[in-house]
């Protein structure tokens, strides 16, 4: 793989990360009544980032077994890596380019937005989250969605395409998991 | 300094009190109706009574009753925090609400606080009528421009 492969593929897995992190966050929020709960947040942050990696696991071996399978391929029956690994990374290489560009201007809006929630006062607190983090909820799902499409368009490729889809089912149901697992009012319910 | 919660709710007290615990914070929450005397405000002289998205719960014939109790009770001063009502308000309740509620019970019934909320004239004349004795504020901003941080204002009266 190539240097812009890998940092594509890397800033990728920290979108999706960052993603999980705040799905979790998203998960936990406003469940308990605590006025002090940045701990409760912390933990739930990294469940969700936990819950994310796990849930890509599928589409990073789906990954790895086309690219490393057709390098070994390549170098044990065509001797070199033109039709091996190098030819299957170039289509994972336009879709991830191209869902970085639709993801990477929507994760600096919110970022900017959150820093602003982080260091503004409790009502243009509420002006942050009225103008991007409550819309940018609630288009989430179809800008990760919308990514993965692009992208799947741009890699002219039938299993990178369904990969593309797959890692988007992944970042979606973050939070689906993180209720059900430990948020989810059937959760709450229960005896500590 | 006292700080006490009021509720007519058992169930909501009970909780409040157990959060209160857990976190060690310096209030008390009793179950009852706040403005019985007895209940909550002891020395009127020495109480400020305030509230926080109260007043749309309370349909506008009886908001000089509600005004009037606290007359009665003699406290220094009152302010109840509630939506600025509009458009805006509705349409920020309604995104707000969306993004970080999830139950289906606080969606709807964020949206509904809002757009039920009562215009400041409405409050004004109804402290006025009231709480005679007061000196009474209350100030709207223009219904068709957003004032994105003022969502809620609050109506204030303090013994004349």
């Amino acid at each position: 793989m190539t240097g812009s492969a890998w940092a594509v593929a890397s800033a990728l897995l920290v979108l999706a990360a960052l993603d999980g992190a705040f799905a979790g966050f998203r998960s936990s929020a406003g469940r308990t009544g605590l006025i002090r709960h940045r701990r409760g947040d912390v933990v739930a942050a990294a469940r969700g980032c936990r819950t994310v990696l796990l849930l890509l696991v599928p589409v990073l071996g789906g990954v790895l077994a086309d690219v490393l399978g057709g390098a070994v391929l390549g170098g044990a029956v065509l001797g070199g890596d033109v039709l091996g690994g190098a030819a299957r990374v170039a289509p994972y290489l336009r879709a991830g380019q191209v869902m970085l560009a639709v993801y990477l201007p929507y994760a600096a809006v919110v970022l900017a937005a959150l820093a602003g929630h982080a260091l503004l006062d409790w009502r243009r607190r509420f002006l942050a989250t009225a103008l991007v983090l409550g819309p940018g909820t609630l288009i989430r799902p179809v800008v990760v969605l919308a990514g993965a499409a692009a992208g799947a368009w741009a890699a002219h490729d039938v299993l990178v395409g369904a990969l593309a889809l797959l890692a988007a089912v992944a970042v979606l149901a973050v939070q689906p998991v993180a209720d059900r697992c430990w948020y989810g009012p059937r959760r709450r319910s229960r005896p500590a | 300094m006292e700080l006490v919660g009021v509720d007519l709710n058992a169930t909501l007290i009970a909780q409040a009190t157990r959060l209160a615990g857990v976190e060690r914070l310096r209030c008390r929450f009793v179950t009852g109706d706040a403005f019985e005397p007895g209940v909550a405000v002891e020395d009127g002289a020495r109480t400020i009574v305030i509230s926080t998205g109260l007043l749309h719960h309370l349909p506008a014939a009886q908001l000089p009753e509600f005004f009037a109790a606290q007359r009665r009770l003699g406290v220094h001063a009152f302010a109840h925090w509630d939506f600025d009502a509009g458009p805006w308000a509705t349409l920020g309740a309604w995104v707000f609400h969306r993004a970080r509620t999830r139950e289906a019970v606080s969606r709807h019934d964020g949206v509904l606080s809002a757009r039920r909320a009562h215009p400041a004239a409405a409050l004004l004349r109804a402290a006025r009528l009231g709480a005679d004795g007061y000196r009474i504020a209350c100030v709207d901003g223009p219904r068709w421009l957003p004032r994105l941080t003022h969502v809620v204002r609050p109506i204030t009266g303090t013994r004349a």
